[in-house]
């Protein structure tokens, strides 16, 4: 099974000795596993959307409803909207960017990653190309 | 000024040149062109992305309109921040994972289709030029503003439009993307650089934030405003004419001196300040409240329209295919969100920084730019950014600012161009006029595409109604800019997200997605701007304005029909879809692209 699903390389060196040696050495992933990242990943995705979404579009509402919100001065001339506008929802954006990034990429390497060895340790045979160019 | 600024740009064209020059050689096989081998760093794509992402709109136009408007104004740039979090959240990483060149290509192996990859070809060219021709636009504008000189026997207008679009064909053609990639992350650390130059300038002049915001804030806002006489001396149903209102706000002796002269010519067109009333409720505008430009519905759909629509910009989306991988690809966005929080908080900065000085620097040193200054206030608000340069540290920052300016063109028409020849080159020619071309024939038609696109964008920027465009400058450009957002929005994101997140997701669905989103919006477009331009058929006078940006209908209407037609069609979901869902969430591709590059390093290395 999964012979048949291992990707293939896009367009590098083609033709190459090292084609012959990627297939010893394969990554691979089930569609089972990718199923189960690709749920979580979308839970992961669509919470942080809905907060982004929320926090958003809070923001014309807020402006409507509330006057306060745009017309009392916290500090000078910067009312509550202001600062919201100027500070506080760039810095939301990017508190929900950096968390969403450091789960998501937690999520792919708890998830996923099968291979033929442990990437850390392995170290790949000495390769000699057709030209004779390298080892 | 003229000199200064010439050299200072010429410099930025020279250090843009020199880098492609030094990557001529990277660029001959197809995936070197068009995405730099897929090889580039994250802070370096987030610079990149950022000087694409930044046009004339971001750098000119964002103060510009933070000056006119206060805190509406601001919300311009903040949306445009903002929007890299649905990216990154549905789109960065499962599009670089599925390892294809453009958009187009992304939608035709998710359905198995060369329909969709048409429609969606359609609409990137759409969304390519809504994108190009203001650019073009303001290039000739910005040229003539702050170089003022025509070459070749040309106008000021016109040299500005043919020097930039003949010196993007050859950095394009000469880098490819890794060109690309150095011009225009220099190009964003240049528009930054001047940007943080200007406001740190507008600081040592005596700026200070909160007390700038609490005396604009002191009254009502008043703009600089340009009327026919005849209008502006018709009285409305309450017996006052505007020209009542104008007078209230301005002194006498300008209006004796400066107005009063002109209202003999019904026909002539004056500039005069005007009291600015409120869309949020009854009364004034006011500097730091909003509602000098939005209603509650105008605002959400400017916020939806950013927000959702940079994630299926062309040029934006191409650049996250030439991240090494997934994870790198999110990380990068990550880099892009901060930086284009400080680059616009830099720009609204500046733009506020200009409403409090322009009165006190209105007469200051150095040689005068062409502006039309109304009692303190600028009769442009674009031309903030240079004004407030000149004045506050002379030619040379005018210079460096000018520099800026022509980065930010550069930078976002390049990226055009290049996502542009992509669509033409990869989508069509190879997949439906030559599928079995040879490589080097390839990359020679994306090449002669982008040329070709250039000669187009040349074209528009030439032929606009320019004096009418001038007229509206930088509201027609800011507007036109969010035209292509919206397009994106409605046409390409709801299809995009709904298809890279649900296996049900049909071909038939995905169509209905296209057309009704992008159907509706350009139906909505054109009503908006057949209104603008005062060419509305008098058959079609009963239908109602509706919202500014279309997206607040477009966007739900494309997402109904994606997700109704779909399920209606469940029994024709594609056969392949494991298979995609495999490429677009495995990680095994990218794993073994770093197996790849590490056995060729070991390769190299024996």
């Amino acid at each position: 099974m999964a012979q048949d699903l291992r990707p293939v390389p896009d367009g590098r060196f083609p033709g190459d000795a090292l084609d012959s040696l990627l297939w010893n050495y394969a990554e691979f992933d089930t569609p089972e596993e990718v199923d189960a990242l690709f749920r979580a990943q979308r839970r992961l995705s669509i919470s942080h959307a809905l907060l982004f979404f929320a926090g958003t579009l809070l923001l014309p509402v807020v402006q409507a409803v509330w006057p306060a919100w745009t017309t009392s001065p916290v500090w000078g001339g910067l009312t509550p909207a202001f600062i919201a506008a100027t500070v506080l929802y760039p810095l939301f954006c990017l508190v929900l960017a950096a968390s969403y990034t450091m789960r998501a990429n937690r999520l792919d390497e708890d998830l996923l990653g099968r291979t033929l060895w442990r990437e850390e340790s392995w170290e790949p045979p000495v390769w000699t190309s057709p030209r004779g160019e390298g080892g | 000024m003229a000199t200064t600024a010439l050299v200072t740009t010429l410099l930025v064209l020279a250090s843009a040149l020199l880098a492609s020059w030094l990557v001529r050689r990277q660029t001959s096989t197809k995936v070197e062109f068009y995405l730099a081998g897929r090889t580039v760093s994250a802070f370096l794509n987030a610079s990149a992305v950022c000087g694409d992402y930044f046009s004339a709109a971001s750098f000119l136009g964002v103060a510009g309109a933070v000056y006119a408007s206060g805190l509406d104004g601001i919300w311009f740039g903040v949306g445009f921040a903002g929007g890299f979090v649905p990216l990154l959240l549905f789109t960065a990483s499962p599009l670089r994972r599925f390892g294809e060149y453009t958009l187009p290509d992304y939608f035709a192996a998710r359905f198995e289709s060369s329909g969709v990859r048409l429609v969606a070809v359609a609409l990137v060219q759409l969304i390519v030029l809504f994108y190009l021709a203001p650019q073009m636009v303001g290039a000739g504008t910005v040229w003539e503003l702050l170089v003022g000189q025509g070459m070749l026997g040309l106008s000021p207008y016109a040299t500005g439009v043919v020097l930039t679009a003949v010196a993007m064909t050859v950095f394009s053609t000469l880098g490819g993307m890794r060109g690309m990639t150095w011009n225009q992350a220099l190009q964003f650390w240049i528009m930054t650089s001047a940007m943080a130059l200007v406001v740190a300038f507008a600081f040592a002049a005596g700026f200070s934030y909160t007390r700038a915001l609490r005396d604009l804030s002191a009254g009502p806002l008043v703009n600089p405003e340009r009327w026919r006489v005849a209008d502006l001396l018709r009285p409305d149903a309450s017996g006052q004419a505007p020209a009542d209102r104008a007078r209230s706000v301005m002194s006498e002796s300008y209006w004796k001196q400066h107005v009063e002269p002109r209202l003999t010519d019904p026909r002539a067109e004056v500039v005069v300040l005007m009291p600015q009333q409120s869309k949020l409720r009854p009364g004034p505008a006011v500097y730091n409240q909003p509602g000098h430009l939005y209603s509650p519905a105008d605002h959400a759909s400017l916020l939806l329209t950013l927000v959702l629509g940079t994630a299926g910009l062309p040029h934006v989306v191409m650049r996250f295919y030439t991240n090494p991988t997934g994870p790198l690809a999110r990380r990068s966005t990550v880099y892009v969100v901060l930086l284009t929080s400080v680059f616009y908080w830099l720009a609204t900065t500046a733009g506020i920084a200009g409403r409090a000085l322009t009165p006190l620097t209105a007469h200051g040193t150095g040689a005068p730019l062409p502006v039309h200054v109304v009692e303190g206030l600028l009769a442009h608000p674009d031309q903030v950014l240079p004004f407030l340069a000149q004045t506050l540290g002379g030619d040379l920052l005018l210079g460096y600012v000018a520099a800026g300016a022509f980065a930010a063109m550069f930078s976002t028409i390049g990226g055009l161009l290049l996502a542009s020849a992509a669509s033409w080159g990869h989508d069509v020619f190879e997949q439906f006029l030559r599928p079995d071309a040879p490589e080097r024939v390839r990359v020679l038609v994306a090449k002669l595409a982008l040329v070709l696109m250039a000669a187009v964008a040349m074209v528009v920027g030439l032929t606009f109604p320019r004096v009418e465009f001038f007229r509206a400058f930088p509201a027609v450009i800011a507007l036109m800019v969010s035209w292509a957002f919206a397009v994106s929005a409605s046409g390409l994101v709801p299809v995009l997200l709904v298809s890279l997140w649900w296996k049900g997701t049909t071909l038939r669905g995905a169509l209905a997605g296209m057309l009704v989103g992008g159907g509706t919006c350009l139906v909505l477009l054109a009503n908006s701007f057949l209104r603008v331009v005062e060419a509305y058929p008098s058959w079609l006078t009963g239908l109602p304005a509706g919202p500014a940006l279309p997206t607040l209908l477009s966007a739900p209407l494309a997402f109904l029909s994606v997700l109704a037609v779909s399920w209606l069609d469940r029994r024709n979901v594609p056969p392949h879809v494991d298979e995609v869902w495999l490429r677009l969430h495995g990680t095994a591709r990218e794993r073994q692209e770093r197996l790849l590059e590490r056995v060729v390093a070991r390769a190299r290395l024996a």
